[in-house]
């Protein structure tokens, strides 16, 4: 999972910001339709491939050889008529197992390190969020932070039974603490990511990649467990804080 | 060991001398050829004599020569015996192995 | 040449003759976005099969001649789609038969960078045995892994006599090069290849 044009650490352009006069007023659905599917496998397929030169696929993936495979459900924001971000979900083969090495030993190991009871957890059902992305004339609005806090929805993640699924994700670590700081969803280091060429233009030594557990009640507040999708929002950002209003 | 996707198919038989790739290979790029050919280049390792046949082979595109250059000059490097077969009908097959056979005189090509 | 200082200008091959004023007896001009295609890679291979196929109805050995065209067609159609600087700037492609010769041109808009290395690409393939370029270029394939292989364009004049020309044409106000590339091939050897 990469956020990929949010410039993160320095950004100088805001000081202080008039929130009123700079929000964006969104529309958040899960993409159900075809037209709303494509809408956004383009949208992801233009913005990795121009920042990292990656291809996608239908019904294959080979990280070495930059070919991503496509997330099955997507969640969208739109302004007027045009989708201006979303993001994904794996619902199986997550990357975190395909990729990143992580067993179910590893969860169970994430689990108890922070005294959770793993048998509480239907460890064989994975959920995964992926491929955050905002068009790159929209960029800097919060529309992607936006969408990272809706996409921990309980609405989007789905099958909250009694036994809850296991929510991981895959970022560089300035992915991770540019989201905690506009969403506080926090998330924990189950182990590192391996390195793949498919990653070369978005990791880093300094900035490398981690597979995170994410735990509902633990780490996602209920402004965005709770958040109501399909909605309409007004969402603005600043340099510390990302707002939004329900406009029903 | 079999690797095969819609469009193309990439079998090493089981006593690692005979190989076959048909279909279609038009991937992005020499590195997207690593995984489908894994098998015959790990299979160099450990046979003397490795006969691939490419004559269901309809395309393979520039990447993909690239990457069979590769096994070629693995072959040569290890000193398989390496027979290609192909089929004349297909007009870039004969063409191209004969370019990839001045990386190694050795390799003999088979065609129907 | 790319810099300020060369009088010369980037137009190399067949585009430095004189055109035809023959009409084309047969023509298609096919335009897309790259997007389509980094989508879904494969579109590439669809769309070379389809203007292969179209243009083979004019032989006898059609499926012979289907497949040299395809063949010619994908390796212009990825090079355009992996090269273009914007996923949303039109790529396109036509086809016409002047009777003697099929000939066969790409646009498509990249880097300054790319712009630099594909002239001097273009230029060696000019000046240098195909047969020599093809081996040189696996050897430095083989000692570092590539994203692009560079044979493309080799193994179209090594394999199918095909006459080749660039033009390489700055677009100042989008700071990006319009890369014109045409390949031509002899409707009569064709079948023969």
């Amino acid at each position: 999972m990469k956020f990929s044009n949010l410039k993160t650490g320095t950004q100088k352009e805001v000081i202080s910001l008039d929130f009123s006069a700079s929000t964006v007023t969104i529309e958040v659905k899960e993409a159900i339709k075809r037209s709303e599917i494509i809408e956004s496998q383009y949208l992801i397929a233009e913005v990795y491939n121009k920042y990292y030169k990656i291809f996608f696929s239908k019904d294959y993936s080979d990280l070495e050889a930059k070919i991503e495979p496509y997330p099955h459900r997507y969640i969208y924001a739109k302004v007027g008529d045009e989708i201006v971000g979303c993001a994904g979900l794996y619902t199986h083969n997550t990357y975190v197992e395909k990729y990143g090495d992580v067993s179910t030993e590893d969860i169970i190991n994430t689990l108890l390190s922070l005294n959770l009871d793993p048998n509480h957890y239907n460890l064989e059902e994975k959920r995964e969020i992926t491929k955050i992305v905002s068009k790159p004339e929209w960029v800097g609005k919060g529309i992607g932070a936006f969408i990272w806090g809706a996409a921990y929805s309980k609405f989007f993640l789905g099958n909250q039974t009694e036994k809850p699924p296991i929510i991981t994700c895959c970022a560089k670590l300035s992915t991770f603490q540019y989201f905690e700081k506009f969403t506080g969803i926090t998330t924990h280091k189950i182990k590192s990511f391996p390195e793949y060429k498919i990653h070369e233009y978005y990791r880093s030594q300094r900035d490398p990649m981690e597979s995170r557990l994410v735990i509902p009640n633990l780490d996602i507040p209920n402004r965005w467990y709770n958040l109501k999708i399909p909605s309409v929002y007004n969402v603005g950002k600043d340099t510390n804080s990302l707002k939004f209003q329900s406009l029903g | 060991m079999i690797n095969e996707t819609e469009d193309y198919k990439v079998i090493v038989d089981e006593d690692g001398s005979e190989a076959f790739i048909s279909g279609i290979m038009r991937l992005q790029s020499p590195s997207a050829y690593e995984k489908p050919f894994e098998g015959i280049i790990n299979t160099l390792d450990k046979c003397e004599n490795l006969l691939i046949n490419i004559e269901e082979l309809a395309f393979l595109n520039s990447s993909g020569i690239s990457s069979l250059a590769r096994i070629v000059l693995k072959a040569r490097q290890l000193n398989v015996s390496l027979i290609i077969k192909c089929k004349q009908e297909i007009p870039w097959q004969e063409k191209t192995l004969t370019s990839l056979a001045k990386l190694y005189p050795s390799l003999e090509i088979q065609t129907s | 040449m790319l810099t300020k200082k060369s009088p010369k200008l980037p137009v190399y091959g067949i585009y430095l003759g004189t055109p035809t004023r023959k009409k084309p007896l047969s023509r298609v001009d096919y335009t897309f976005i790259p997007i389509d295609y980094i989508a879904h890679w494969s579109r590439c291979g669809i769309t070379a099969d389809y203007l292969a196929e179209y243009q083979a109805f004019n032989f006898e050995k059609r499926d012979r001649v289907k497949n040299i065209l395809s063949t010619i067609i994908n390796e212009l159609l990825e090079n355009a789609v992996k090269f273009s600087a914007d996923a949303y700037k039109e790529i396109s492609i036509s086809i016409y038969n002047y009777a003697d010769t099929i000939s066969i041109q790409t646009i498509n808009s990249t880097y300054r960078r790319q712009a630099e290395h594909f002239d001097g690409y273009v230029q060696k393939l000019l000046d240098e045995d195909p047969e020599e370029l093809f081996i040189e270029n696996i050897m430095k394939n083989a000692e570092n892994e590539k994203s692009a292989s560079q044979l493309g364009l080799i193994t179209l004049v090594k394999d199918f006599n095909a006459k080749i020309g660039a033009k390489i044409i700055p677009d100042l106000e989008r700071r990006l090069y319009d890369i014109y590339f045409k390949v031509v091939i002899d409707t009569n050897a064709i079948e023969e290849l």
